[in-house]
């Protein structure tokens, strides 16, 4: 097992790199010259010249990358132009909406999306599985925007359950928070809840198909420990990678769903950075973000071993 | 009578319904298993032999199978009886073991849990009781130091070692009846010996009677005392394992032996193969269902279906014209001249 | 053994059984069919836009502001009494571009990158450490980023989305040779002499074209719900040009009284995504015999 952890872990390092590399190509991509804005228009080409010495914008590229990286590896980020300060103390600040919101999503995801797999896989070819499988082609065939607006639409303006937009902050009070969380979680939740539960039916399905099952019935065990010991407990890796991607998904749809719902979270710095071309900030912010979702990832493989005695155990390669 | 066999099959008939329609898997099998006895159920892919066995302990799905006819099994139809009932069975008076053991062990738990979870649920005994009564099955398996074994997992252990524990944990709660579906298939020649020799002496320590099914007319050789022949979801011959390896009366079952390469036979000769394929279920053929790949056809097999009829003291054939084709081939018939 | 013709005429008659018996599938497949027709149906819209559209896209009118549906305007009007008919058409033909666009190009460089990774390890650890890289930033997030950095037009939506989509193709197909490259008719070939070159195009390729075509139409998909999501949030196909996801949030501070501003395009983004998902899963039905049952 150690030594899978240790492989993992390292195999994240030239991720990481490239990660960086991206996103470091994307600055450069950005038009205009960061020296010129800065000194203004009235700077004269000198001036501009002696700003790119001093900012080390004339050296070469793999230099720049290597400062550049230098200053990532030490928290430093970039600073917000318009928010005047920097990128990192920002993303902080905004973090606390977004993760709750996320976290919300993801588990009204799982809590709905991993017994209805089980149900549609247990129930093949019935009406129940044909009705989960109809629902959630239709989860996966909408922008999680276009269902934030309709479930406003639906639950708060026409049936007046829930509040139209805006947030409260944990501190005002539990059941607040979450009142004003409901439909954006919903919104962003069903998404994913809708491939979760796919992804469990068919990895459940799989597993059933298993000699080990007809093995377990032979047994004499009953129906349902047959399925929610036997073949979970098997069913679950493939699950539980996609639900590590639906994390990253989660954070990316709270761009589009704060915006909808005026929540001011992460989504809400990089659209008002992109609004404002506040550069540094939205690539800091993207940085981040690719940041977590790596290390989510390992996360989830590393719990790989919890499930799977072949992994933990596994001495060769 | 019939109530003296452990095991008696009368008129099994087996229906897949699929999108093109019913297929016929297993039509009109009738045969019967005593305690002590192996009897082996012999036949090629396809011919419904695995069909059969899973019927016995209802492990098909009843939403895609039909089955008809009787399973008697002391006393009880098990075709009658609930799913409650059922599963008070499995495992407990009747055990399975299935062909490939790498795939039939669940791979998350350690092999311990997993008998120890058979004997819990048909012997109310606790955990710990569980395991010991499991290590005591895995040392009467031949498997060394199983208290330690206890503990690992399925991919820790060999093939042959993998089958012991299946053995292991379908005699955990002592059957009366096991159901072995191709057991050696997936093991080296070498273990192949081992597990056959393994199953006769608990066979002999438990009186269990065994149903084995193979293609491996060796296999069949060693280990039974008496042979049925699946074709195409039929018996078409039955007997005492030594009347069918010297005197086999169906051409099916002639051909199944002039196939196996003789080691010290004619070198130069060529391989024996029956012409034909095994028709595929939804293009059962009319009449006799060997009559297209039989080279004693004739026009009355390829329009009646023959009936499995007495050809002997304890030989059964599903053949009309095997008396002729006895006497035209190994003019052993004098000896073997009827009832 | 004498030739048999009767043979020959028989493996005939076995193909044609077989492609009766695909078509029959295809036919009673409702979804695949359902799936296929809508698909058809918009992509004759996008096609044939110009002379579909009732009004020009872009022509405001202060005196029709916010009608909702009549019998001029099908659709109603948005705020500035732009047609919505026309410009949900219109906006049906970026989206059918961008989305064919991104699911072809990403197809070609996945294909590519997927094959040759399959074939060779040093080049696999490569590609695939990239693959990884730009598979961990969020679809649409790096999508945001590289339309903030190269600007915001059709062309750049349709390269940032195949940026982002070409490695999830490039995974598929690479898993789908090295599968395939396993199977022991492939180590039959290499034993016989066949190139490796050879071997990838002429052998493994064509094995995954059924992957690839399934992975197509969902990239298609995914392709237009970002696409939309971009617009939507003012990041893609850039005002006035019409898409169903600029409509959309212009739609959304009327949402009140105009709410078929919202409705409409909405029915056209999910019917033809779901449309897309339901001629994919069907392809994947048909195609892959494993996956069923």
């Amino acid at each position: 097992m150690k030594a899978y952890i240790i492989r993992r872990v390292l195999s994240t390092i030239p991720v990481l790199l490239v990660v960086a590399v991206v996103v470091f190509f994307l600055i450069h991509l950005t038009p205009g010259d960061p020296a010129a804005v800065i000194l203004g228009p009235d700077a004269t080409v000198d001036e501009i010249n002696q700003l790119r010495e001093e900012m080390g914008l004339n050296d070469p590229i793999f230099v720049q990358f290597v400062n550049w990286f230098g200053k990532i590896i030490r928290g430093d980020l970039g600073w917000s132009v318009y928010m005047k300060m920097p990128v990192l103390d920002a993303f902080i600040e905004k973090l606390g909406p977004t993760l709750s919101l996320a976290i919300f999503a993801q588990i009204l995801a799982i809590v709905i999306a991993i017994p209805a797999g089980i149900i549609a896989a247990n129930f093949r070819g019935t009406k129940k599985d044909q009705a989960i499988m109809t629902f959630t082609l239709f989860g996966i065939s909408i922008p999680n925007f276009l269902l934030a607006l309709l479930l406003v639409l639906l639950f708060a303006v026409h049936l007046q359950w829930f509040p139209v937009a805006g947030y409260q902050p944990l501190s005002s009070g539990l059941l607040n928070h979450l009142e004003y969380l409901v439909l954006p979680a919903l919104a962003l939740g069903t998404i994913q809840a809708a491939l979760i539960a796919r992804v469990t039916r068919a990895s459940m399905l799989d597993v059933l198909n298993a000699n080990y099952i007809k093995t377990a019935r032979a047994k004499g065990l009953r129906r349902t420990v047959v399925i929610w010991k036997h073949a979970l407990k098997n069913a679950f890796i493939p699950i539980l990678t996609v639900i590590g991607q639906s994390f990253g998904q989660l954070i990316a749809g709270a761009v589009v769903t704060e915006t909808v719902f005026n929540i001011p979270g992460i989504g809400q710095l990089i659209i008002n950075a992109i609004m404002r071309r506040d550069f540094e900030v939205i690539q800091g912010t993207v940085l981040l973000i690719a940041l977590s979702y790596v290390l989510i990832n390992l996360i989830v493989d590393l719990m790989y071993g919890l499930f799977d005695p072949r992994v933990r155990l596994n001495r060769r390669n | 009578m019939k109530s003296d066999h452990l095991l008696q099959v009368t008129n099994l008939k087996i229906t897949f319904k699929t999108e093109e329609g019913n297929l016929t898997a297993v039509n009109g099998v009738t045969f019967h298993v005593d305690h002590g006895e192996i009897v082996g159920l012999v036949g090629e892919s396809g011919c419904g032999k695995s069909v059969t066995s899973e019927s016995i302990l209802g492990l098909l799905d009843k939403k895609r199978t039909r089955c008809e006819g009787e399973i008697r099994y002391k006393d009880r139809n098990l075709l009658e009886l609930s799913e409650d009932r059922m599963r008070e069975i499995r495992g407990n008076e009747i055990s399975m073991i299935f062909q490939d053991p790498m795939s039939s062990l669940n791979p998350v738990f350690t092999i311990g849990d997993q008998i120890a979870e058979a004997i819990m649920i048909h012997q109310k005994v606790n955990r710990k009781e569980a395991l010991n009564r499991a290590v005591e099955m895995l040392r009467l398996t031949g498997i060394p130091s199983p208290e330690t074994r206890i503990r690992e997992y399925p991919h820790q252990l060999s093939g042959g070692m993998r089958q012991r524990v299946m053995i292991a944990l379908a005699l955990s709660c002592r059957p009366s009846l096991l159901i072995a579906d191709e057991p050696t298939t997936a093991l080296d020649v070498t273990i192949q010996n081992q597990i056959l020799e393994l199953i006769k002496s608990l066979k002999e320590e438990l009186n269990m009677g065994v149903l084995l099914i193979t293609h491996d007319l060796g296999v069949v050789a060693e280990t039974c005392s008496r042979v049925l022949v699946m074709y195409l979801g039929q018996i078409i011959e039955e007997a005492d394992v030594e009347s069918l390896f010297e005197t086999p009366l169906h051409p099916y079952t002639q051909g199944l032996l002039k196939s196996v390469p003789q080691p010290d036979g004619d070198r130069g000769r060529r391989l024996h193969v029956i012409k034909g394929t095994v028709p595929s279920l939804d293009k059962i053929p009319q009449g006799c269902r060997f009559a297209p790949r039989c080279e004693y056809a004739t026009d009355k097999c390829r329009q009646q279906d023959p009936e499995l009829e007495a050809a002997g003291s304890s030989h059964r054939v599903r053949c009309w014209h095997y008396k002729e084709i006895m006497e035209g081939g190994t003019g052993r018939a004098a000896a073997y001249e009827s009832n | 053994m004498e030739a048999k013709p009767m043979e020959t005429q028989s493996i005939n008659q076995i193909m044609k059984a077989r492609r009766k018996l695909v078509i029959r599938r295809m036919l009673g497949n409702h979804a695949l069919l359902f799936g296929m027709l809508i698909l058809i149906l918009f992509g004759v819209i996008a096609i044939f836009a110009p002379l579909i559209a009732t009004h020009d896209p872009y022509a405001i009118d202060a005196t029709a502001r916010l009608q909702p549906p009549n019998a001029e305007h099908l659709f109603g009007t948005d705020k500035l009494g732009r047609d919505l008919f026309s410009r949900i058409v219109y906006g049906t033909q970026s989206s059918m571009i961008v989305g064919f666009s991104v699911a072809l190009l990403s197809s070609f460089f996945g294909l590519i990158i997927g094959l040759y990774s399959a074939y060779y390890q040093t080049l696999d650890h490569v590609l695939m450490r990239i693959v990884d890289g730009l598979m961990a930033f969020p679809a649409i997030l790096l999508a945001i980023a590289i339309m903030a950095a190269m600007g915001q037009n059709i062309f750049n939506v349709t390269i940032a989305l195949s940026i982002v989509m070409t490695p999830v193709v490039a995974r598929v197909i690479r898993s789908t040779a090295l599968v395939i490259k396993e199977q022991t008719y492939i180590e039959a070939l290499r034993a016989l002499g066949a190139g490796s070159l050879r071997m990838i195009w002429k052998h493994v390729a064509p094995n995954t074209i059924s992957q690839l075509i399934v992975q197509f139409t969902y990239v298609f998909a995914i392709s237009i719900i970002i696409e939309a999501s971009l617009s939507f949030l003012g990041v893609g196909i850039p005002a006035p040009e019409p898409s169903w996801g600029n409509i959309i949030y212009e739609g959304k501070e009327v949402i009140y009284q105009s709410w078929w501003m919202t409705v409409i395009p909405g029915a056209f983004i999910v019917l033809s995504v779901l449309a897309l998902n339901l001629f994919g899963d069907g392809l994947r039905d048909l195609l892959d015999p494993h996956a069923r049952k």
